[in-house]
């Protein structure tokens, strides 16, 4: 599992390895945080529950993502680790499950860049041979 | 924004008026300040009005609103058609910069090009300026965002082949097309209204760190132009005059002399265009021309743009003090976050200066001041 960020001249752009397609999903969250703050940091006490649907593997990436990006926005929590489950439906995806964080601290959370929105430019997601991996652009 | 004072007035004081303005003005992380919380309701008239909501809030005088674009107010806003998870991320974010390439920066005028010109927009050598870049904040992003995942399959439905889904689109007059516009107008306004509070605000600090009252400090709004927008506008096109939806993404309108919509202080010299450079070197004045009306569209450029990514930038700036290293060149910068200064330092732009010679030598603008900064602000 890993992420790693590539060049982009306005934006951040990230590539991600995972297993599973939960995890993937894990470590977009993980991605979006490092760009926040110093993800290590981050501490887990806070439980908060998500719930999202999706037409497609890609816009559940999409969607998932721009809920942490919603949840920090309105909330103020960073968000460090999820446990998740991914179910098929018929007319698409079902996500479910834990996120675990805390409340954006200004003396010990440094702020790195403020995420505007995760996009769909560029954005790949497909199974590999170690599992699934994804391109995403986040908009700064 | 033209002040009534000179550099000479507000250098002993310098960083006091950063200081406030820091202090006055939220920056980064969305919250705003706790005297401007509003509820849902107020915040839907915040959408439906733009910049004079806040004018009626006692935010800006009446007389402010002739010098933004259409007004501070954007016709056919939709309040109803944001979505509920935008108006959470609104709530609390009118009145703020955010972060990014956001900023506040107080600044000298350094070179009058047009002497005529400069006289008509109350420009004049050393005066001191301040200049706002913001815009719908998150609010903004979230209608964005919510339209963006109805318009990748409104584009599959109307057999449109998107080279990348981030381009998704409809036809204006379809479903999705009249409700995009609807909810991005009052987004829009949001911007709008969000600029005049800071505008207020602006001018408190000034009176706060100079101890001035309000004719003192004489703060007047020369103009706020938009730079990422699609709007109706009219064109004449083969002999008739016709209504389009306008689509400036990174441009910014520059609506030459005598256009009924540049407001009649400036109706001579055209409307005036704001292109900031960056926080070490200068930004520029401008003033639209016919030739931008009948080429462009009546649009030239917004900005500098950028020279390197974030990341090349903040590598290059591993072990200096920029801000020790900017304030040697004369600029007090204040920030929420290092690494923000660090991806908006000079040198990850390009030259504005060049940039603004090729518009000007397109005929698309006209200079008419350089700007050099002294204070700034950033998210």
């Amino acid at each position: 599992m890993a992420y790693r960020f590539f060049e982009h001249t306005a934006d951040i752009g990230v590539d991600i390895e995972a297993t599973s397609f939960e995890s993937l999903l894990t470590e977009g969250l993980r991605a979006l945080t490092d760009s926040l703050t110093v993800i290590e940091k981050v501490e887990l006490g806070l439980e908060l529950k998500v719930d999202l649907e999706a037409r497609s593997r890609e816009d559940l990436l999409v969607e998932w993502l721009n809920e942490i990006v919603f949840l920090f926005d309105t909330r103020a929590v960073l968000l460090g680790q999820a446990d998740l489950d991914v179910e098929a439906k018929s007319d698409g995806w079902c996500l479910r499950g834990t996120v675990r964080g805390e409340r954006y601290d200004p003396n010990r959370h440094e702020l790195k860049t403020l995420i505007k929105a995760v996009t769909y430019h560029q954005l790949e997601v497909r199974s590999s041979k170690v599992g699934w991996t994804a391109r995403v652009v986040f908009d700064i | 924004m033209r002040s009534g004072l000179s550099r000479t007035d507000i250098q002993p004081r310098l960083r006091d008026l950063v200081t406030r303005l820091y202090q006055n003005i939220p920056t980064g992380i969305g919250k705003g300040r706790t005297d401007l919380r509003l509820n849902r309701q107020e915040l839907s008239r915040v959408l439906g009005r733009g910049a004079a909501w806040a004018v009626e809030k006692g935010m800006g005088v009446s007389e402010d609103l002739e010098y933004l674009e259409e007004n501070g107010c954007l016709e056919g806003a939709r309040p109803d058609l944001v979505s509920d998870k935008a108006y959470q991320r609104g709530r609390n974010q009118l009145g703020t910069l955010g972060s990014g390439n956001h900023f506040a920066e107080i600044q000298y005028v350094a070179e009058i090009y047009d002497p005529t010109a400069a006289t008509a927009l109350g420009l004049f050598s050393d005066q001191v300026t301040l200049t706002l870049h913001s815009g719908s904040r998150g609010l903004g992003h979230q209608v964005c965002s919510d339209h963006i995942r109805i318009m990748v399959e409104a584009a599959a439905r109307y057999g449109i082949e998107l080279p990348d889904r981030q381009l998704c689109c409809a036809p204006i007059q379809s479903p999705e097309g009249r409700d995009y516009l609807g909810a991005m107008s009052a987004a829009a306004n949001f911007a709008f209204a969000n600029r005049q509070v800071m505008t207020h605000w602006a001018r408190e600090s000034f009176m706060q760190a100079l101890h001035l009252g309000p004719s003192q400090a004489n703060l007047e709004v020369v103009y706020d132009v938009c730079h990422n927008i699609a709007k109706f506008e009219t064109f004449e096109i083969d002999g008739r005059h016709r209504r389009l939806c306008i689509h400036r993404k990174g441009a910014t309108r520059a609506y030459p002399p005598f256009h009924p919509e540049t407001p009649e202080r400036y109706r001579e010299v055209g409307q005036p265009v704001l292109i900031p450079g960056d926080m070490g070197r200068y930004s520029y004045v401008l003033v639209g021309t016919e030739r931008a009306y009948s080429e462009t569209f009546g649009s030239t450029c917004h900005g500098a743009g950028r020279r390197l990514s974030r990341k090349q930038a903040k590598k290059q700036t591993r072990g200096r003090s920029l801000l020790d290293e900017l304030e040697r060149e004369g600029v007090v910068v204040m920030a929420a976050g290092m690494a923000t200064v660090a991806e908006e330092m000079p040198e990850a732009y390009k030259d504005v200066a060049a940039v603004v010679d090729v518009v000007e030598g397109a005929g698309i603008s006209r200079k008419v001041a350089q700007l050099k900064p002294i204070g700034v602000i950033k998210g």
